[in-house]
């Protein structure tokens, strides 16, 4: 019994409605934003890779990319679809440090940038997986809005439920 | 060479003609033949190398082009560089390389779990990592004469494309396209597979081609 999994490629956001599964594979730096109306079992999943939209260049760019845009387009492309923003919660994962440089620690910038944005939306966070130094893949099950999280190495069945 | 729509493409991208790719090429030819006779010494075996790639491509096609499978381990060994020129440079190492160099060295394997290795292990890789991204940085800086300063490098095992992605945010030449120089190096009895990559910005492929074509290329 296997339901579709649809992945948010990265700088991608996926929405969709139950018992659709959305995913985002090998999230380092870059993290999942996870928002779901658990009324209608419609959520969204985003794989945003930079923490500001401001910070980029006059260049065209794709809006999923960046962490404050990405929050505000999936809560249009859902409230578009009948999701009530009232009703929002969501759920963050990945922002990792994957190297002990100082400059790439990009993935708490993200992490920040995803809760001031989800904060100005007045979005609860019920839910974190963020930080530390290692990947993550995240499954997002739409019919009981839980992710499965699960880490390199290992057993690849090892899941952990958020 | 693909990758993003035309409009996508920084400017600085759209400058790059054949000779302007060949000398890029020619870099990371020198920087890991220098590497590579590192490794020789190293091991004591003989090492060879692959054809140098400079590459264009989006951050989307850049852990697709070097693995098959997205959360492959992978170990990686990074280096930020200061001084004329900042950039990045890693050498890219799969499991069963990185098990070969240590019995060939230790005559001792690594746990299967690459995520569970020890911490002498984990130093003992970044540092040969180390070895190979220092000898490619002395060799650009004696090419190009530009002044490089590599930093201590850093080690990540994981996920290969949580690595590979969380590298290229920081070294796109804009937000959609990185411009990579890649080369292979190999052992030919044991087989025994690294990637070097060079990742430079915009700001850094602007300084390194005004220095190398100073009619050639309009600076920024």
């Amino acid at each position: 019994m296997s339901t579709e999994h649809i992945t948010a490629g990265i700088g991608e956001i996926r929405i969709g409605k139950s018992p659709k599964v959305l995913q985002a594979i090998a999230l380092g730096s870059c993290v999942g934003i996870a928002l779901y109306d658990p009324q209608p079992k419609l959520g969204g999943l985003s794989h945003a890779m930079l923490p500001l939209e401001k910070e980029t260049r006059k260049h065209s760019y794709s809006p999923g990319k960046f962490v404050d845009s990405a929050i505000l387009l999936m809560i249009h492309k859902l409230v578009k679809k009948g999701a009530k923003p009232n009703r929002f919660v969501s759920k963050l994962v990945g922002g990792a440090r994957m190297f002990e440089i100082k400059n790439l620690d990009i993935g708490t910038r993200n992490v920040q940038s995803a809760r001031a944005a989800l904060k100005n939306a007045a979005i609860p966070i019920v839910a974190e997986d963020v930080g530390k130094d290692f990947g993550r893949t995240v499954h997002f099950y739409l019919s009981t809005g839980k992710l499965l999280i699960r880490k390199a190495g290992g057993s690849r069945r090892h899941w952990r439920e958020l | 060479m693909t990758g993003g729509t035309p409009e996508d493409r920084h400017e600085i991208l759209t400058k790059l003609h054949a000779d302007h790719l060949d000398a890029l090429q020619e870099i990371g030819n020198i920087g890991a033949g220098h590497s590579a006779t590192a490794l020789s010494q190293l091991l004591n075996r003989r090492v060879d190398m692959s054809v140098p790639r400079a590459a264009i491509c989006s951050i989307e096609e850049f852990s697709t082009k070097i693995l098959s499978d997205p959360e492959e381990p992978l170990v990686a060994v990074i280096s930020e560089t200061s001084g004329d020129v900042a950039m990045h440079l890693v050498g890219l190492f799969d499991l069963a390389s990185i098990n070969r160099l240590m019995w060939i060295i230790r005559k001792q394997k690594v746990e299967d779990n690459l995520m569970e290795i020890s911490t002498i292990d984990r130093s003992f890789i970044c540092e040969i990592g180390s070895i190979l991204l220092l000898h490619y940085v002395s060799a650009i800086t004696e090419f190009t004469d530009l002044l490089m300063f590599p930093q201590v490098p850093s080690i990540a095992i994981d996920m290969g494309k949580a690595i590979l992605d969380s590298i290229l945010l920081l070294n796109a030449v804009d937000y959609n396209t990185v411009l990579s120089i890649e080369v292979d190096i190999f052992t030919d009895n044991v087989q025994l597979n690294s990637t070097m990559v060079m990742l430079p910005d915009r700001h850094t492929l602007n300084r390194i081609m005004s220095q190398l074509f100073s009619e050639g290329w309009a600076q920024e």
